[in-house]
């Protein structure tokens, strides 16, 4: 009931605009602003929503006929933030991002364009009588503070060209018009920005923005779905935003935009047959032939680009991509070297007439990557190369070790005998020497000039020389010789073993030691010419065997701790067997 | 790939825009037209082996009577002052952007150009000391610029 008086009353009211207009605005706009006001109070959010459609219509029409007075009258309304500088500055954004949304070559567009030309309406206009829902080509995740793209996902023939600078774009946007927003205190955030044929909806999570781009304003159902999806990202992800430092490479990117993908997709499938219904509707077949003629056309370009780029191909091994575009050839993609670049452009130059344009670079990725692949090889030579030497070094090794081994036992055996003959003669040696001394013993028996342990002689007690002189006692001398006789008879017997007699001289420790060597040394020659004159010595001609040996004060006599200087006066007779040199010589070598 | 937001800051007419279209087009116009709102644009590089891409916010000169929306400072990594060394009261202005910059992000990098130092004479040059974090750049001439972009990275990355 309600509902039908206010259906009539609106009626009447519509009525009176058109006919009496200027009366009944009259009253209305009396009451109108106060209304407004009121209800702006009461319930703002309502107001702005019911509100929003009509004004924005209006304003974007009367901007359009009268740009300039337009934003000039605005001026003093939106404060000094708002100058006609930024009504251009935002379009000049929204520009490039319709520049940047690739709709070149998507078929909706060249329907549009094909029945603009036919019906004579504005291609816009056709595009807001397209029916249907809106269509997400594009999802971005954005970081609200730097307008850096976290993460999109983007449908095939609709992409955004160049996302990154896209995303800095809108969200400068964004963050211009929220910073008027905030000085003004309004409490409706901006979610909603077109221009031309694209439509932004954002919406403001956290520490993100995401913005979906449409080919027109989301309705309301959409827009919920929207938030829905969105919502869920957010959840999900929210400590990864407030952390993202511009890094690509994280994993939860991949797994953001697989989900995004997903649901780009699952939309598309949904729209398609609605899609087909209004292609049926609107262009039949008439239409359909003339895009297969584009197409053909399309079709040969795509013929002559092709093979360009083979022939390109062939002559140089580059793979570049040669696009035409408004008569002029558009060359594209790394080579390895400059020299390339010129010659590519030299190849397309004789094929075709049209201009070039050569944005052909030599890629660094490539010389380096070139670069890398040489070292490497060499690396492998290098370490072949070594492997090689390698293996030399370990045999030569091999064999030096087992030369070292054969020295080394033939070294132990030339040793072991030596050690065995050293050993047998010093065998040898022992015995004639203990023959010998039993021998010395059996004659010397209880004499008390023989010394058992030495084998020696020793006249200690015989006064031979008084203190300090050289000159003998006769009656002594002729002792000594007598028991150097007897001595003498039993080494004679092994004389081929002798190697000499030595004749000791020593002297008590009275006086300058250097005057007692020299007295010990004139005593010593003094007994050796006396021994000299024996039978013994003479009959076997042994006088070459008698040596002297001058000791000094070496070798006192003590008796109970006292020097004895009449005993340490003395000659002692002592023998020496063959070869005791040439032994210690041998043994130093052996050790 | 790390993405990177920079910022070009300065009074107008210093040459941030003719700065940003050498550093990325190599190329230099004697024109002036004023940016209005912001100008983005991307360089991609690469350190040591890792790729990198700036996103460049080119944005319109400020004077104390027209202020920026604060929202073009946020989240950025990095700012290039620019002064128009032949004109004082931008060299003057030059604390002020660097002051509202690191309020907004307090671990960003801030590096200066002196540009169109072309202008000027060696000897004029001479006169004027520099630190390590500022040069003398002329967008005409392509002195100092790459220089400034790069000395920019190397802060950010460390
Ligand atoms: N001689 C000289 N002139 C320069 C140099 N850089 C820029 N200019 C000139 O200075 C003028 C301003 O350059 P822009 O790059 O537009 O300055 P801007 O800082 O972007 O200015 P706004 O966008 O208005 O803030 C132009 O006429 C340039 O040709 C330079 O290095 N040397
Ligand atoms: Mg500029």
């Amino acid at each position: 009931m309600v509902e039908k008086v206010v259906l009539l009353f609106n009626e009447v009211l519509d009525k009176r605009f058109e006919h009496e207009g200027e009366e009944t605005v009259k009253i209305f706009s009396k009451h109108i602003t106060k209304m407004i006001a009121q209800s702006y109070k009461d319930s703002p959010k309502e107001l702005s929503f019911v509100l929003k459609e009509t004004i924005a219509q209006s304003i974007a029409l009367e901007i359009e006929n009268n740009k300039d007075t337009m934003v000039d009258s605005l001026y003093p309304i939106m404060g000094s933030m708002v100058s006609k500088y930024v009504s251009q500055a935002i379009t000049e954004l929204m520009q490039n991002i319709n520049t940047k949304i690739d709709d070149g070559l998507s078929i909706d567009t060249y329907k549009r364009k094909i029945k603009s030309k036919m019906t004579g309406v504005s291609e816009m206009e056709l595009l807001i009588k397209e029916g249907g829902k809106a269509i997400i080509s594009s999802l971005f995740v954005i970081q609200k503070e730097s307008g850096l793209l976290i993460a999109e996902a983007q449908l095939q023939d609709k992409e955004v060209q160049d996302p990154h600078m896209v995303a800095s774009m809108a969200s400068a946007i964004k963050d211009f018009i929220n910073d008027w927003v905030n000085q003004h205190e309004t409490q409706d955030e901006v979610q909603i920005l077109s221009y031309g044929a694209s439509t932004l909806y954002i919406e403001s999570a956290g520490s993100v923005y995401i913005v979906a781009f449409l080919d027109k304003d989301p309705e309301y159902e959409l827009r919920s779905k929207i938030n829905a999806f969105f919502a869920s990202i957010v959840s999900e992800y929210a400590p990864f935003f407030r952390t993202f430092e511009g890094d690509d490479s994280a994993k939860e990117i991949e797994k953001i935009s697989a989900k995004m993908q997903k649901y780009l997709a699952l939309q598309q499938c949904k729209i398609k047959p609605h899609k087909k219904q209004n292609y049926a509707k609107y262009f039949g077949y008439g239409l359909l032939c003339l895009y297969l003629i584009y197409l053909g056309y399309r079709g040969i370009i795509f013929y002559k680009e092709s093979s360009l780029e083979s022939k390109v191909m062939e002559q140089t091994g580059q793979q570049v991509s040669v696009h035409y575009e408004n008569n002029h050839i558009i060359l594209e993609g790394h080579v390895s070297t400059i020299s390339q670049l010129n010659q590519i452009e030299a190849i397309t130059a004789q094929e075709e007439k049209y201009p070039i344009y050569n944005y052909l670079s030599v890629s660094q990725k490539y010389l380096i990557d070139t670069e890398i692949k040489r070292l490497h090889t060499k690396l492998r030579l290098l370490s072949k190369a070594s492997k090689i030497k390698d293996k030399e070094l370990i045999a030569q090794n091999k064999i030096l070790s087992t030369r070292l081994e054969d020295t080394n036992n033939i070294i132990n055996k030339i040793k072991n005998n030596l050690l065995l003959e050293t050993y047998s003669f010093e065998q040898k040696r022992d015995k004639i020497k203990m023959k010998i001394a039993s021998s010395l013993e059996k004659v010397f028996e209880e004499s008390p000039f023989y010394k058992v342990t030495y084998q020696s002689l020793g006249f200690q007690d015989l006064n031979l020389f008084l203190a300090g002189h050289s000159k003998y006692n006769m009656k002594a001398m002729k002792v000594l010789q007598n028991n150097f006789e007897k001595y003498m008879e039993v080494l004679e017997a092994y004389s081929p073993y002798i190697e000499r007699i030595v004749i000791e001289g020593h002297s008590d420790s009275r006086g300058e030691e250097a005057e007692n060597i020299i007295l010990s040394k004139k005593r010593a020659l003094k007994v050796r010419s006396a021994l000299l004159q024996t039978k013994i010595i003479k009959m076997y001609n042994m006088q070459s065997l008698l040596e002297i040996e001058v000791f000094g004060s070496q070798d006192i006599i003590k008796e109970n701790g006292v020097e004895n200087p009449n005993a340490s006066r003395r000659i002692e007779i002592r023998f020496e067997l063959k070869n005791n040199e040439v032994l210690e010589k041998l043994n130093k070598i052996i050790k | 790939m790390i993405r990177k937001k920079i910022l070009l800051l300065g009074d107008f007419s210093v040459g941030k825009t003719s700065l940003v279209r050498r550093y990325i087009d190599g190329a230099f116009d004697d024109k002036y037209l004023t940016t209005i709102g912001v100008k983005i644009a991307k360089k991609y590089f690469d350190i040591e082996g890792v790729d990198y891409e700036l996103i460049i916010w080119d944005i319109e000169g400020s004077t104390p009577s027209k202020k920026i929306a604060l929202g073009y400072y946020k989240g950025a990594s990095g700012a290039i002052c620019v002064a128009d060394i032949t004109r004082k009261e931008t060299l003057e202005g030059l604390k002020e952007h660097q002051k509202i910059f690191l309020n907004e992000n307090p671990k960003g990098k801030v590096v200066i150009a002196y540009n169109k130092s072309d202008l000027l004479s060696e000897a004029e040059k001479s006169k004027i000391s520099l630190d390590s974090n500022t040069f003398f750049t002329s967008a005409k001439d392509d002195s100092g610029v790459e220089e400034v972009f790069l000395r920019l990275m190397r802060q950010m990355i460390v």
